[in-house]
């Protein structure tokens, strides 16, 4: 992809797939959710998690699962509104990066 | 390399973090491996790269993103010091051995410009005498013309002014050669006295 992705594109991506899920989802699944958008090395959400987690945008709480725990991360309240600050701010940017590039008017 | 080798060297790579933090980490990464299933695990070592990149991964996000350029200057600075140390402990001990190579050459150095001297004081001589040859000859050639014997007058005086001549010639040739030799000398020796300070100066 010829497109850097910024910290906050990712962290709004990462918030945008968990939200998906209202019964949380878990690293794995995340990243290959993320995966399916932008090409991201299996290394990088680990730390992205952290850092929304300590934000208080994401909790984290372990489910057993076939023997053993696992970790499952849930957008929080606080989450959510900085999901809805992104989605607003994503709109303006792309469409006025869309507009610039292809030259059409967004309504 | 397997999963556990991967794990525990994270888990080495990780130990100068908060034992919190590195447990969260390993954790993740733990979990990650068990939900990919064993028959994906070599992609994913592959893919994860060295435990070396995953643990810068996880500092910087600790530290912020100066964390690895400090510790690369820092590593740096510290191996300059010591390296320096060790040149100037090399030169204390071995000073019997290169002091008689350092006279030598200071020996040389000296004979050399004392040989250019020389060299300068002969021309300079010779050039002197063939100006008062030449001046002696012409003046005694003329007054052999005037009162004396015409003929032998002007073989002095051709002698006396070919005298003159060669002197005017060599004191051109030697003005020329110091001229643009002593610049140049002049540049070598400062450019030589210059260079310790210049490394000390780059090496800070």
């Amino acid at each position: 992809m010829a497109f850097g992705v910024g910290a906050a594109l990712l962290d709004a991506i990462v918030l945008a797939v968990v939200s998906k899920e209202t019964e949380g989802t878990y690293g794995y699944r995340i990243t290959q959710d993320v995966r399916r958008a932008i090409e991201i090395s299996e290394s990088t959400l680990y730390p992205v998690l952290r850092r929304l987690q300590k934000n208080e945008y994401l909790i984290v709480y372990d489910v057993e699962c076939g023997g053993r725990n696992r970790r499952y991360y849930k957008l929080t309240k606080a989450g959510a509104v900085k999901l809805e600050e992104y989605k607003i701010e994503w709109t303006g940017y792309s469409s006025k990066i869309s507009e610039l590039l292809l030259g059409e008017e967004q309504a | 390399m397997n999963r556990e080798e991967f794990l525990r060297q994270l888990e080495r790579l990780l130990s100068d973090i908060p034992e919190g933090e590195r447990w969260e980490a390993l954790e993740y990464y733990r979990n990650y491996f068990e939900d990919a299933g064993p028959e994906k695990e070599a992609s994913i070592i592959e893919e994860l790269g060295s435990p070396e990149e995953v643990a810068a991964s996880i500092k910087k996000n600790l530290f912020g993103e100066d964390y690895e350029r400090y510790t690369f200057v820092k590593q740096e600075t510290g191996s300059k010091t010591r390296w320096n140390l060790w040149i100037i402990l090399l030169l204390i001990f071995t000073f019997p051995v290169w002091v008689g190579f350092a006279a030598a050459a200071f020996g040389i150095l000296m004979a050399g410009i004392c040989c250019i001297f020389a060299l300068a004081v002969c021309v300079v001589a010779l050039v002197g005498a063939l100006m008062l040859t030449g001046i002696i000859f012409s003046g005694v050639g003329i007054a052999q013309i005037l009162g004396g014997l015409p003929a032998i007058g002007l073989i002095l005086l051709g002698i006396g002014l070919l005298a003159l001549a060669v002197s005017i010639l060599g004191m051109v040739l030697a003005v020329y050669v110091v001229g643009r030799t002593l610049p140049w000398i002049i540049r070598a020796i400062v450019r030589i006295c210059k260079r310790p300070f210049q490394k000390r100066g780059a090496s800070i």
